[in-house]
């Protein structure tokens, strides 16, 4: 493939692109979110988004219903290495 | 993690029944985000790295700009194949900013200076204008900020030979509402789904919703017509699809003819709000 021009959208790979033509580019790392999913308690509904104040790491986790009447709790920023681990944890039993 | 902190702020949350989970790995900057610079090695290469959350809706922007960097360079023939490098061969070369907070690391990097106090969080609470106390509180001048106005009432009469017709003014669309009529959401039912926390949905209404949940976020009235739009966070785009009842969702505009027209009324009608 040639082409005129190329833009190095390669996300977390990026860095890794960038190295393939000989740039350094500022080091990307994987930051893994994950959300957590509920149904809602019976007897509290939750009416209106939650978001903490934020901190010196970031803008902290929310809680926020959605309209469909799920509570949804998140995200993590959790610093990782491997750029493959995108998946979610599994979901406990109950 | 989540549930420690997530039960502070609802500790109901604990009888819960944890019914799904979603995750999903951020591509961040080790000393800086929003890194967009041309190749030094390749002409014709842009690199785009390190975007955060906010470039989903910067994505035109953004876009706009590798254009830009482009300009001119763009014809110098083919870019030469990439090589494989070595893994883990990329090494920082902007200064690294530790010790400063998170939320300027990239302004430092880009050599912009940052304020304290941003804009929308001097908004006095339940009144149109700027508050006193925090503008005091950070030596900020009113003539400094721009003017708040009001989103709806009585805002002006715009003219213009072609119309035929002054028009009344009776509402104004500030950010994301006018991002919506920029996607070419313009018809009551059409929608625009933003994927990000959730599913945020916003969409032009005839009528008041009644959906629980649903926030309106401007409406207007007018001798002949009455219109909103409502926005409103989904776990997924069908859900609120169903809801919301659109007849379809923002698909682009058909022809180039229609473009261009909407495109020049589009620009009469700003240009005559700018006169105003």
């Amino acid at each position: 493939v040639t082409a005129r021009a190329a833009a190095n959208c390669a996300g977390l790979h990026a860095d890794e692109v960038a190295a393939m033509a000989g740039d350094g580019l500022v080091s990307i790392y994987p930051r893994k979110g994950e959300f957590l999913v509920f149904d809602p308690p019976a007897h509290a509904p939750l009416r209106r988004i939650l978001l903490p104040v934020p901190s010196d790491l970031g803008k902290g986790v929310l809680v926020f219903p959605t309209v469909d009447g799920q509570i949804v709790a998140g995200p993590t920023a959790r610093e990782r290495e491997d750029k493959g681990t995108g998946r979610s944890s599994p979901t406990p039993r109950r | 993690v989540i549930l420690t902190k997530a039960l502070r702020m609802y500790p109901p949350l604990a009888d819960a029944v944890q019914v799904g989970a979603y995750a999903g790995l951020r591509p961040a900057g080790r000393s800086a985000n929003y890194v967009i610079e041309r190749s030094r090695m390749l002409p014709g290469l842009v690199h785009v790295a390190a975007i955060r959350s906010t470039g989903l809706s910067a994505a035109l922007g953004i876009a706009r700009h590798v254009a830009g960097l482009l300009d001119g360079d763009v014809a110098v023939g083919p870019v030469p194949a990439l090589r494989a490098g070595e893994a883990g061969s990329t090494r920082t070369r902007t200064p690294t900013t530790s010790g400063e907070p998170w939320w300027r690391r990239t302004a430092l990097h880009r050599g912009i200076p940052t304020r304290p106090g941003r804009r929308c969080e001097l908004l006095a609470i339940g009144g149109v204008d700027w508050d006193e106390e925090l503008l005091a509180v950070f030596g900020l001048e009113r003539r400094w900020l721009p003017p708040v106005g009001p989103t709806f009432g009585p805002l002006g009469i715009l003219r213009s030979e072609r119309w035929g017709a002054p028009i009344a003014l009776r509402a104004q669309l500030l950010d994301q509402q006018a991002a919506l009529a920029g996607s070419g959401a313009v018809r009551p039912g059409e929608l625009k789904a933003t994927y990000g926390t959730g599913v945020f949905v916003l969409g032009r209404t005839e009528r008041r919703l009644r959906v629980d949940g649903l926030l309106p976020t401007v409406a207007w009235a007018a001798a002949d017509a009455v219109g909103g739009v409502g926005a409103g966070v989904f776990a997924d785009v069908e859900t609120a699809a169903r809801l919301v009842g659109p007849e379809r969702v923002v698909t682009p505009l058909t022809s180039a003819d229609e473009r261009a027209r909407d495109r020049d009324r589009w620009r009469e009608f700003v240009g005559a709000t700018r006169r105003l």
